[in-house]
């Protein structure tokens, strides 16, 4: 799955441990889902969808 | 269990790091009492209760490890999930394989060294998993 997380948190200038700390995860999990090594829970891509207003369509693309 | 939660959540770590450290000593005095206990009373009727005394500070480590696990973010509990498993199975097949040699001849091994099998097999599981997801 395809994210646009490194594009909304560079437009916010945060760093993957300032993002981690506001989703309260890893650093590593932050870097895993923006280089599409893992695939968030639903739960955990709501979150980020939430934290960004954005619709969890417009964060994560499935990439059929 | 190891974590490397980097920036994320370094009380959980911590504090399970400090009950496994303070369950090590109890363990090592236990172990050191029951061994100096039994060497003076070898045929003392509850020296099988005093040859397992060790096993109750020991406790606390599996305890420790589910609440480190449920604290954990839901990568870090994948990948200890992959080396767990990747562990289980490893030393599974490898002490298995090592009993069917001992029918062939090979000398007999005690049981206790199928743990440090296991915690090899885990560790290098545990790389395997955190080299994939970095």
């Amino acid at each position: 799955m395809k994210s646009k997380l490194r594009e909304l948190r560079h437009e916010r200038s945060w760093s993957q441990a300032e993002l981690a700390e506001m989703l309260k995860v890893s650093r590593q999990t932050v870097n895993a889902i923006e280089t599409s090594k893992y695939d968030p829970s639903l739960p955990l891509a709501f979150k980020i969808a939430r934290l960004f207003k954005r619709k969890i369509e417009e964060v994560f693309e499935d990439g059929v | 269990m190891i974590q490397d939660c980097s920036d994320f959540k370094q009380g959980p770590a911590k504090k399970y790091r400090a009950g496994i450290f303070g369950a090590t000593t109890v363990y090592a005095v236990a172990v050191l009492a029951s061994v100096r206990w039994l060497q003076h009373n070898p045929s003392a009727p509850w020296k099988y209760g005093i040859a397992v005394l060790p096993v109750l500070p020991a406790l606390f480590v599996p305890l420790a490890a589910v609440r480190l696990f449920r604290e954990m973010d839901e990568l870090q509990r994948q990948i200890q999930l992959e080396g767990l498993a990747f562990g289980f199975i490893c030393a599974a097949v490898l002490t298995l394989t090592y009993g069917f040699l001992q029918n062939a001849g090979m000398p007999e091994v005690s049981w206790i060294w199928v743990w440090p099998v296991m915690g090899i097999c885990w560790i290098i599981g545990l790389v395997a998993a955190r080299r994939r997801y970095r």
